[in-house]
């Protein structure tokens, strides 16, 4: 009996001390697998992009507290609120927020399932992230399904990643711009999946992963002292730089498959854009299908409380250099466009005349040579109005246009045929 | 070398020589380019921006509750409180323009609580009460927002300052616009642009009409609120004709063309009224209605200065071209081909559109009018590239001009040259050059492909051009021989001179070497191989006709074969047949076959003379 009472005691005070450092992972119920979606982000200040493609999610940031007029159509919407990083967060401005949200979704579309906090938290401050987070749940309505963006630094041991996402019903590690400062040139990281899916899985909380589809401009410029400083063009496209005279490119690819374009100014080309000088870098990193590609296959071997992939990001109108949604969603499917060029032909709405929309198909990736198309008519065209960044030349009953290596043009319109009987166009071998 | 040599050099030099240096790209050639379907394009892309050059003098005064104050006292503290909110942090809501509500009742009870000020302070103070209203509103409030636009009309009910006027109104604008209504906005600011006495920034308000329609297109539905006034319709038509296709522009510029069609009253008010029109005859030039161009053209007065502007003759000579009224078409085309104040290369296009007007009213004299007017146009075209950069193209004028070419040497018939030269005579091409020196010139390669030597050796020695005039006379002297009556043997081995005189000459008896420049083949292949869509079956064959005939007449090798083809038949295995046979192979292996054709018969012929020549060879030997 004293031999039952002593291995009854040290069992308890084993219990005890075990409880005192292990924490388990079904000490919360376990939580329900979400559906696997793919989706995308859609970031306030340009007007975004047409598409005919209706995906599965979108997250739209929400500056204000309106729900934006021209959204994408989509299955299901997620608000998005970006918190600086400066920013206090308070329980104040987690009731804040709810209300913002409330209002919001109750003049925006019905689809309007949760709400996503973008916070780039100082690993540090997790366990305030935490409570906020919490304050936050008691006042936003019970049905809302709360996101939150993740930095990876957050997930080393040690830190109090498990208490922020205990608080959430998903959260969204963004595989790109990972390190401590955005770089020049390269944007998507390399996903691999042996690494991250036992640490994400291992939460307990449903996780989605954000993957680049997108690129960027950026020009270095050496200071007085020799230190390079990087400014990012939002208003330069890869088409102002490709081609010109003697405005050689050296290419790379990143680890995670973009293509890298790097072009040296001098005084001619410092004309090209008003932020250029003589010396500068500029760097022109391109997504691929190469880097979409990868990064989704590799997110689909992670299993567990994975339940898909967000896109960073629906490009705005004007842009060059990020894919659509309906680009990504093809690549993903693997009926992506081949680097075969294709003409379409869209009947505009016009008067007396017949008028065709002509319109080039290049493929996803940047062709590294220089191109000349020709499209021809089946039919009599009496006039043709060239648009578009091209400048097309009708030549000998053909459209002919140039482009230029490392374009960044995909979709690229030619101009409209004005004709008597419908036409259509097709690409002259 | 004779100074009127050098003439014709000079001016056959320049019919051929604007070769357009394009990198890895062959030179330009203009030809037919009334046949390109991108000739009629507007001269521009988009037209100018609505904003216009600032006014003389126009300065700025700071706005409401900014300036600093010379005297101390009320309105300064006054001041002094309302600059303070411009560094009071944003808030959850991120906008620079909008603040606590707490921070705006501050100056609110200050305005409340402070001392009479004088009255020249009165109507700034009043202004100042409806920005701290618009301050305090949240952007998507609409009934703060309701208010701060109820009292910012009020504001401006009663008689202002210039200044403080403009400056509420730019509010107004604001708040409009916040309120969801950017027709009402966009037209405050388009107004605002207008006046001499805006105290509202140009860039301020270009920016915020920007803004209006950036992230959200104008929508059909908002035009009507634009048709009011013409620099209000305007701006609509500016962001209709920069909304595509794929959204909705169509639509957009259709019914913005409905909605004016109605208004007649906005084209009477002068230049914005002429803009406005012209903005339309370019839109319905998009949407492929040619009586949309000649109604809106009609709009703009007839003393109207803009009816000499380039763009309005050349949309509405195009109108009238896609119609088929080509005598109305040749009008307008006319006037913007002499008007000396209109860009050269405008002018060019002009001038090729009435080859087309003349080639479909079956004028061909005016025709070559109009191609040698549009060579004479060159060196103006090169020098208009190297001031505004860029390249010209063949529908600016630019390039290696075949018009003139084809014109000359197949088209027109010898009474039609005569009739250039006796309407025209000697209309000048270039400084110290004549058209009409080139027409002699034709002239004179016409009558020795008719074998008139004595008279195509006169006009090459008028001209001066000695060395054709002695190849001339040669082949005179040698055709003569060829006639005189004599012994069959005589008459064959004066034919043998002649053939070989030719066959030693290529391309300076038959061939008009001035005109081509080597690229007959681009125009006459391209024809064959790129007719598509195909002209007429009548018309395709009257051309080919010409075409052939040209190809025949010009090419000594081939005349030459005739001969001693004729030779061979008549001699006979003799030793003068069997020389002339191995002559005429000489001659048909050398036929540039990608310009002359008859591929088939020369390759027969070559095996016809080749087999005989063998068999003749073979029996002779013992």
């Amino acid at each position: 009996m004293r031999q039952i009472s002593r291995v009854t005691g040290l069992g308890a005070v084993a219990l005890v001390v075990a409880g005192l450092f292990w924490t388990p992972t079904w000490s919360n119920p376990p939580r329900k697998h979400l559906p696997w979606k793919t989706g995308f982000w859609v970031w306030a200040g340009d007007s975004p992009a047409e598409s005919e493609t209706k995906p599965d999610l979108l997250y739209v940031q929400v500056p204000g507290a309106r729900w934006p007029d021209n959204v994408p159509e989509a299955s299901q919407y997620v608000m998005v609120r970006r918190i600086e990083r400066s920013s206090d967060i308070t329980p104040q401005i987690a009731e804040a927020l709810a209300a913002v949200y409330t209002e919001v979704r109750q003049g925006g579309p019905q689809s309007i399932v949760g709400l996503q906090i973008d916070y780039d938290c100082p690993t540090s401050r997790l366990a305030d992230y935490a409570s906020f987070l919490r304050d936050l749940r008691e006042a936003i309505p019970p049905d809302t399904h709360v996101s939150i963006t993740a930095l990876l630094d957050w997930f080393r041991p040690g830190t109090e990643i498990q208490e922020v996402v205990q608080a959430v019903d998903e959260f969204v590690p963004q595989f790109y711009d990972a390190g401590p400062e955005r770089a020049a040139s390269g944007i998507a990281e390399v996903i691999d999946a042996e690494k991250w899916a036992p640490i994400f899985n291992a939460l307990g909380t449903p996780y989605r992963i954000g993957i680049s589809s997108f690129g960027r401009v950026a020009r270095r410029r050496a200071n007085s002292s020799g230190v390079e400083q990087v400014m990012y063009f939002r208003d330069a496209r890869p088409f102002d730089f490709a081609g010109k005279k003697e405005l050689e490119p050296s290419i790379q690819s990143t680890n995670a498959g973009e293509l890298v374009v790097h072009y040296t100014i001098n005084d001619v080309h410092a004309r090209l854009h008003s932020g250029l000088a003589p010396r500068d870098q500029v760097d022109i990193t391109f997504p691929t299908t190469e880097s979409v590609r990868s990064g989704y296959e590799a997110v689909r071997r992670f299993g567990g409380y994975c339940a898909g992939a967000i896109f960073f990001r629906w490009p705005g109108r004007s842009e060059t250099l990020a894919f659509t949604a309906s680009e990504v969603l093809e690549i993903l499917t693997g009926t992506s466009g081949s680097s075969e060029i294709e003409v379409e032909t869209r009947e505009g709405d016009c008067v007396s005349l017949r008028c065709a929309d002509v319109y080039l198909r290049l493929g996803p990736d940047p062709a590294s040579t220089d191109r000349r198309v020709s499209v021809r008519p089946n039919g009599r065209v009496e006039m043709f109005l060239p648009d578009g960044p091209l400048l097309p030349r009708w030549r000998q009953s053909e459209i002919t246009v140039n482009i230029p290596a490392y374009s960044g043009l995909r979709y690229v319109y030619l101009g409209r045929a004005l004709s008597h009987e419908s036409v259509q166009f097709e690409v002259t071998p | 070398m004779p100074v009127l040599r050098r003439r014709i050099i000079t001016v056959l030099l320049i019919i051929g020589g604007f070769v357009v240096l394009v990198e890895a790209c062959s030179p330009e050639l203009t030809f037919r380019a009334y046949l390109s379907p991108d000739l009629f394009q507007p001269f521009r892309r988009s037209f100018a921006g609505i904003t216009r050059s600032v006014p003389a003098g126009r300065g700025y005064v700071p706005y409401a509750g900014i300036s600093e104050s010379t005297e101390s006292g009320p309105i300064d503290e006054l001041r002094q409180a309302y600059r303070n909110l411009l560094s009071s942090s944003a808030g959850l809501y991120g906008a620079s323009l909008n603040f606590a509500p707490e921070a705006v009742e501050v100056v609110r009870e200050r305005i409340r609580t402070m001392a009479p000020v004088d009255s020249k302070y009165a109507d700034e103070v009043d202004l100042l009460q409806c920005k701290l209203d618009l301050r305090a509103a949240r952007n998507d409030d609409d009934a703060s927002l309701a208010t701060a636009q109820a009292c910012l009309e009020k504001y401006l009910e009663r008689p202002r300052p210039a200044a403080l006027r403009s400056e509420a109104r730019g509010w107004l604008a604001r708040t409009l616009f916040l309120r969801k209504n950017r027709a009402d906005a966009a037209r405050i600011y388009l107004d605002e642009l207008e006046s001499p006495d805006s105290n509202i920034k140009r860039e301020r308000l270009s920016v915020s009409l920007k803004m209006l329609y950036s992230w959200q297109p104008l929508r059909t539905e908002d035009l009507s609120a634009f048709l009011d006034a013409p620099s209000h319709a305007l701006f609509a038509a500016h962001l209709a004709s920069n909304t595509s296709p794929r959204n909705g522009g169509d639509g957009l510029n259709r019914a913005l063309l409905a909605g004016l069609e109605e208004k007649r009253s906005l084209f009477r008010e002068g230049p914005q009224s002429d803009a406005l029109a012209l903005s339309q005859m370019r839109a319905a030039l998009r949407l492929g209605d040619p009586d949309a161009i000649l109604r809106f053209a009609n709009r703009i007065a007839g003393t109207s200065d803009a009816r000499k502007y380039a763009e309005y003759l050349w949309l509405t000579g195009a109108a009238h071209f896609l119609k088929g009224n080509y005598p109305q078409a040749e009008q307008f085309f006319l006037e913007l081909f002499e008007a000396s104040d209109a860009a050269a290369s405008e002018r060019a296009r002009a001038g090729e559109a009435l080859e087309g007007v003349y080639d479909r009213m079956g004028r061909p004299v005016d025709q070559l009018w109009a191609a040698f007017r549009v060579v004479r146009l060159g060196p103006e075209i090169q020098k208009e590239f190297q001031t505004k950069g860029g390249y010209p193209t063949s529908i600016d004028g630019a390039g290696i001009n075949l018009d003139v070419a084809f014109l000359l040497d197949a088209q027109l018939t010898d009474s039609q040259l005569q009739q250039y030269l006796d309407r025209y005579g000697r209309s000048p091409l270039l400084a110290n050059s004549s058209a009409g020196d080139v027409v002699r010139y034709a002239r004179a390669v016409r009558y020795a492909r008719s074998e008139e030597f004595d008279k195509a050796a006169q006009i090459y020695s008028d001209l001066s051009t000695i060395e054709r005039a002695d190849n001339a006379k040669e082949a005179a002297r040698l055709y003569a021989a060829t006639r005189v009556a004599g012994s069959g043997e005589t008459q064959l081995e004066a034919l043998y001179a002649y053939a070989d005189f030719l066959a030693s000459n290529s391309n300076r008896i038959f061939f008009n070497d001035g005109l081509w420049w080597g690229f007959q083949s681009a125009v006459f292949t391209s024809r064959e191989s790129h007719a598509f869509p195909k002209p007429s079956a009548e018309r395709l064959t009257r051309v080919q006709t010409l075409e052939r005939k040209l190809k025949d007449e010009q090419e000594e090798y081939w005349r030459a074969y005739k001969v001693l083809n004729g030779i061979v038949l008549k001699a006979g295995p003799t030793p003068l047949g069997k020389q002339a046979a191995r002559r005429a192979i000489v001659c048909l292996r050398r036929i540039n076959t990608d310009r002359f054709g008859r591929l088939d018969e020369i390759h027969a012929a070559d095996r016809r003379l080749s087999s005989w020549l063998e068999r003749n060879e073979v029996s002779a030997k013992p």
